[in-house]
Formats: C-alpha cells, sequence, structure tokens
C-alpha cells in the first residue's frame, strides 16, 4: 500500500463522516439481524405450531374416518377414508395399521416396501419426525377407536371425550398415521427469511444513505470551512460559504462568513494603508531624491560661490596688504629723503655749515617744521594701513602712566610754550603700573594732546589721569573753539575733521582721531568726546588698567 | 691720544654725507660702510670704538650684524647705535634685543644723534 492511499484510508476513518458511519450502521444492523431471527423464529414457532395442529386435525380425523374399514378390514372403506385426508396438499403420505400393527391400508408417495409396521403405543395420539427416503417428514399417530367394548379404567383423549363412568366401551382397533412434508413449511420460513434479509439490506442501505446525505450536510460546510480558513491562510479572502441551513452549522457558516467580511475589509484596509504608504514612501524617496539632487545643485553653486568668495577675499586680502605693503614701502622710501631734508636743514639752522643771517633762519625754520609736519602725516597713514590690513599688533608689557603723560608733556611743552598756552598735567600720586602698549597709548595722547593745542588760540590744556574700577581714564580739556554734537559724531571716522575751513587753519588730515580709537579698541577701550561751541572740548579714552591677553586689530 | 673712531654702516649717500657733515667739526674719525659684509671687514680691521648701525640694509640686515658684532670679542662691549627706519615700527624692540646699546629713530634730530654719540664716547678722556 502506498503512503498517500494509507493517509486517505486512515483519514476515511478518522473523518467525521466515518466515525458517524461506524457509530451508527452496527447498531442498525445488529438491530435488525436481531429483528430478523426474532421474526423468523416465531414465525417458525407459529407455523410448525399450526402445522401440528393441523396435522393432528388430520390423523384424528383419519382415526373416526376409518373406523368402520379398520374393523372390517376394507381396503376400500380405507382408501375411501384416506382420499379425503389426501387431497389436503401438505399430505404426503397416511397409513392404516390394525391393532397387531399391521398396514391395513396405505396411501401417497409411499411405496409399499417403506410402509414401517404400527406404532406400539398406538392407543394414544402421538407427533414425532422422520426421516424416509432422504425426506423429512412429520408424523401424526392417532388411534382408531371402536365403541363396541367398554373398559372403564381406559383413558379417553381426543375429541370424542365421553364423560367418565360412561356406560359406552371404547376400543382402540388400529391407528392412522398422516405424514406432512416439512418442505412447505421450511420453504415459507425460508421465504421469510429472504424477506427479511432483503428488508435488512435494503433498510441497511437506505439508512446509509440517508446518514451519507445527513453527514455530508454537515461535513460539507465544516469542509468548505476547512477549505476557506486554507485559503484565508494563503491571502483569498473572497470566497463566501453558500449558507443552506439555519442549524449551528449555519450559523458557524454565517459566523465565518462574516468573519472572512471583516477579515477582507481589515485585510482590505490594511493593504490600501500599506499601499498608501508604500506610495508614500515612494513618493517620499522621490523627493528625497528629487531634494538631494536639489541640494547637490544648489551646494555645488554655493561651493562655486564659496570658492568665488573666498578667492575674492584672498585677493582683496593680498591687494589690502598690497596696498599695506606699498604704503610701508613708500612711507620707508619717504622717509629717507625727509631725514635727508631735515637732518641738512637743521644742521644749516645750527650753523654747521657756518653762520646764518636772521632772514634766512626764519624760512629754514619754516622748512624744518612743515618737515616734521609731514613726517607725522605719513607715519599717521602708515598707521592707519596697518590696522587695516591687520597688522597691526600691541607690543604687551608694563608701563608706568606717568611715563606716558610725562612723555606727551615733554614733546608739545615747546608748542604750548610758543602759542602761550597753559599746559597742564595731573596724575594721581601712587598709580600702579599699567598693562599693555604703552608706546601706543602714548601715541593716542599725544594725539589727543596735540589736536587740543592746535585748536586753542588762548587759555589751557589740560591732561588729566584717573583710575576706576580698575579702569584708567585719559582726559584731555582745552578752552578751544569747540565743537558741535553732529560733528563729534563723525570725528573718529577715518579723514573727518569737523569743517573743512578748520582743516585749512589749523591743519591736520583727521587720521589722528581715527588711530587714537583703533588703538583704544585693540585695548578693549573706548573714546568719547564732549563739547561746548566756544568753550571748548574735552576728549576723553578709558582703558583696562591691565588689558588680557593679545589683541590686534 | 689718537682720535675715536666711529663706523657709520649706511646703504643711502645722502644720509651718510650727514652724519659725515656732522662729524667733520669733531675729533671724531668717521669710517664709512654700504653694507654688512663690509661693515664685518672694517670692524675687525679696524676695530672703531662706536659703532652707528643702520637696521634696514640690503642682503645682511643691521639686526644680524649686531647679533654677529656682539658674539664676537674684540666687539662684545662696543657701543652700538641703531638707526631704526621708524620709532613705532618695533623695529628698536628687535635691535635692543639683537644687543644694539641705544637706539635713534629716523628720520633723526642731527643735533639729537650728535649729543648720543659723545654720551656714549666722550670726544675726549
Amino acid at each position: 500500500m502506498t503512503e498517500p492511499a494509507r493517509l486517505t484510508w486512515f483519514r476515511g476513518f478518522s473523518s467525521f463522516r466515518a466515525r458517524v458511519f461506524w457509530s451508527v450502521v452496527p447498531i442498525v444492523v445488529s438491530f435488525l439481524v436481531f429483528q430478523g431471527w426474532m421474526n423468523v423464529r416465531e414465525h417458525r414457532r407459529l407455523v410448525t405450531e399450526e402445522f401440528e395442529k393441523r396435522g393432528q386435525a388430520l390423523a384424528s380425523n383419519l382415526g373416526y374416518a376409518s373406523e368402520l374399514g379398520a374393523l372390517s378390514e376394507d381396503l376400500q372403506l380405507l382408501e375411501a377414508a384416506m382420499r379425503g385426508t389426501l387431497r389436503n396438499p401438505d399430505v404426503s403420505y397416511v397409513l392404516i395399521h390394525s391393532r397387531d400393527r399391521r398396514v391395513l391400508a396405505r396411501g401417497g408417495q409411499l411405496k409399499a416396501s417403506e410402509a414401517p409396521p404400527g406404532d406400539a403405543r398406538g392407543d394414544r395420539p402421538s407427533t414425532r419426525q422422520v426421516e424416509r427416503a432422504g425426506q423429512r417428514f412429520f408424523e401424526f399417530v392417532s388411534p382408531i377407536v371402536s365403541e363396541r367394548s367398554q373398559t372403564p379404567d381406559v383413558v379417553l383423549l381426543g375429541p370424542r371425550v365421553r364423560p367418565r363412568g360412561a356406560e359406552e366401551m371404547e376400543e382402540v382397533i388400529g391407528t392412522a398415521t398422516v405424514g406432512l412434508s416439512l418442505a412447505g413449511v421450511e420453504a415459507q420460513v425460508r421465504g421469510l427469511a429472504t424477506l427479511w434479509s432483503g428488508i435488512t439490506v435494503a433498510f441497511l442501505v437506505v439508512s446509509a444513505a440517508v446518514l451519507y446525505g445527513f453527514s455530508l450536510r454537515i461535513t460539507n460546510p465544516v469542509k468548505q470551512l476547512t477549505q476557506q480558513a486554507q485559503k484565508i491562510a494563503t491571502g483569498e479572502l473572497d470566497q463566501q460559504i453558500a449558507v443552506r441551513s439555519r442549524d449551528e452549522i449555519g450559523a458557524l457558516a454565517d459566523a465565518f462568513n462574516h468573519m472572512t467580511r471583516s477579515l477582507r475589509v481589515s485585510m482590505n484596509d490594511k493593504e490600501r494603508a500599506l499601499s498608501e504608504l508604500g506610495e508614500l514612501n515612494r513618493t517620499l524617496e522621490d523627493r528625497i531624491r528629487q531634494r538631494t539632487v536639489e541640494l547637490e545643485v544648489r551646494g555645488q553653486a554655493l561651493e562655486r560661490s564659496l570658492t568665488e568668495l573666498e578667492d575674492k577675499s584672498r585677493q582683496l586680502a593680498a591687494a589690502s596688504r598690497h596696498k599695506s605693503d606699498f604704503l610701508a614701502n613708500v612711507s620707508h622710501e619717504l622717509r629717507t629723503p625727509m631725514n635727508a631734508i631735515l637732518g641738512f636743514n637743521e644742521m644749516i639752522l645750527d650753523q654747521v655749515y657756518g653762520e646764518i643771517s636772521d632772514e634766512l633762519r626764519r624760512p629754514l625754520t619754516d622748512i624744518q617744521q612743515s618737515g616734521q609736519h609731514l613726517l607725522r602725516l605719513i607715519s599717521d597713514v602708515l598707521d592707519l594701513s596697518k590696522i587695516e590690513a591687520g597688522r597691526m599688533d600691541l607690543v604687551l608689557g608694563d608701563y608706568a602712566v606717568l611715563d606716558t603723560v610725562t612723555a606727551v608733556r615733554a614733546s608739545l611743552a615747546s608748542l604750548a610754550a610758543e602759542k602761550g598756552l597753559e599746559f597742564v598735567v595731573s596724575v594721581p600720586a601712587e598709580m600702579p603700573l599699567a598693562y599693555g602698549d604703552g608706546r601706543r597709548v602714548t601715541q593716542c595722547l599725544l594725539n589727543l594732546a596735540g589736536n587740543a593745542l592746535k585748536f586753542t588760540r588762548q587759555g589751557r590744556v589740560e591732561i588729566a589721569v584717573d583710575l576706576l574700577d580698575e579702569m584708567l581714564r585719559f582726559r584731555v580739556s582745552d578752552t578751544g573753539i569747540g565743537i558741535s554734537g553732529e560733528q563729534i559724531d563723525k570725528l573718529f571716522t577715518e579723514f573727518q575733521q569737523a569743517d573743512a575751513t578748520i582743516a585749512r587753519e589749523f591743519g591736520g588730515t583727521g587720521l589722528g582721531l581715527s588711530i587714537t580709537r583703533k588703538f583704544v579698541e585693540m585695548h578693549a577701550g573706548h573714546v568719547w568726546a564732549e563739547s561746548e561751541i566756544g568753550k571748548g572740548s574735552t576728549f576723553s579714552f578709558s582703558i583696562p588698567l591691565r588689558m588680557k591677553g593679545t589683541m590686534t586689530s | 691720544m689718537s682720535p675715536k673712531t666711529i663706523l657709520y654702516v649706511e646703504d643711502n649717500e645722502l644720509n651718510r654725507r650727514i652724519v659725515r657733515d656732522l662729524l667733520k667739526r669733531t675729533s671724531y674719525r668717521l669710517l664709512e660702510a654700504p653694507d654688512g659684509e663690509t661693515s664685518l671687514d672694517i670692524v675687525r680691521r679696524e676695530r672703531p670704538d662706536l659703532i652707528l648701525m643702520d637696521i634696514q640694509l640690503p642682503r645682511l640686515s643691521g639686526i644680524e650684524v649686531t647679533r654677529t658684532l656682539r658674539s664676537e670679542p674684540i666687539t662684545a662691549n662696543t657701543p652700538i647705535i641703531a638707526i631704526t627706519s621708524f620709532a613705532l615700527s618695533g623695529d628698536e624692540q628687535r635691535a635692543k634685543e639683537a644687543g644694539a646699546t641705544a637706539y635713534m629713530a629716523k628720520p633723526y634730530s642731527p643735533r639729537d644723534l650728535l649729543a648720543l654719540i659723545r654720551k656714549l664716547l666722550p670726544e675726549s678722556d
């Protein structure tokens, strides 16, 4: 047996239908068989009983009918008596025996040689089964009674029963035997058994068919459910089970269909959501790709711009450096002839080359002063260009505030004296050492004080220093022409002077204030001015007493 | 008594003439060198009493020459006045570090320069 066949066979036994079948059929079969057996048995009993009764009646009747023939032993009378009995289809043969058991007459299907002698106990009716010539027969024996003699102690039986004590005497003169063939009875019983068998088989077939149909009605939806479940398991949700019945199976199928529908709805929702999600994903990916491309393009453009900017910046820085270098060079180149001019002029004034007249001394002094002025301008231009190029570094170190003020006073004292101006300085007696670029601080103070002297015709110029909260404040006040508020705002911008006419009158380029502001800011300080037209001005700057770190412009 | 010898190292002829004219009326003997290498030769040969050293020189700079002179025993203590190109350029700081005795910012006043020379090297003992 192959494996799949065995499985089918096994499933055939274990399936619901098979279980129903195999649990019902044996009961039905055993019931039918039992019923059939009982029926046949009872029927046989009844038939046999009736058969026996009839046989006894026939034998008894024959006994009466043969009374005269037996008495006279007249064969004709006996044959006439037998004829009536033999007409009965069940009767196979008849026998008449005498009292001394001789065969008086015989009839039916019995040969003379086969005729047995009479029964020894022939005075009573009896029944027995015998076999003659291979056939089974029921033999009924009845005594033949004569009323001639009376014997009081004889027990009389049979239909002609007389009351006890009757005068008449009865005497058994022979026996009448009737043989009935069992074939009829047996055929009847066989027919009945056959009929019952037929009924049983038919009933079995019908009930099997009904069972099968019934089980189909149960198992088919179950099978469908199973297949449906398998299909759902593989993802097919579009099928419904046809609901035919309103029983539990129908309810189950209903529930199943409902579940499938819900599942389909939710699966559809899920699929829709999934497809939407997928779509979204794709869109997102597209968008990201697109955005990435855009960004790349922009990035490249930006990079290009950046590169260009860097180039420009480098070019600008280089240009600025070149300008600064150029100015430094020019400044240096200018310094050499200036040195010669001022040097020779001073030596002439100092009469190194001989005596000079007073007329000559005046213009020679003018040359000297203009030369000094020109030199200062050149220095300012150089400083500013260095600051702008970012090449101006502070040289940091400890310095005494008093030294800066003293240096400024020393270099400007002669100018103040020339203009007849009072020039005073005030520094607190105990001033701690400051930290910064002392020479640049001096330069700032020199610029402010120089301007103050320049723009003051009469009165005084004062330099005052004080220390408050670790901040140094330098103040230069004068009694000069003063400047307006608007002009003050412009003052510290490069190349600005309050008024072009003032520039003509007092000279200067305005570079001094710009340079001062830059140096103060490099010291992390600030510069400011207060003024009143006609009354004078005060220029101040404040820087930390001790600045931190190195700062470049 | 021999005159005190001063060596002026300067590439510019005009500037050299200023000092030449300035010292004409003094007793100082002036030697001139147009560049650093020449100055080193003259120093070893003439052993000047004072050296005026311009910082901005072609090829070998005044700073390097000063450093070299200071490392040699003959000139280790010779007064050297550095002539810096500009008072605020930081040259004087470097000159001092290299071993200059004093500095003078260009353009200098001949009057002031002579005063400084006389201070460091008196004309007569």
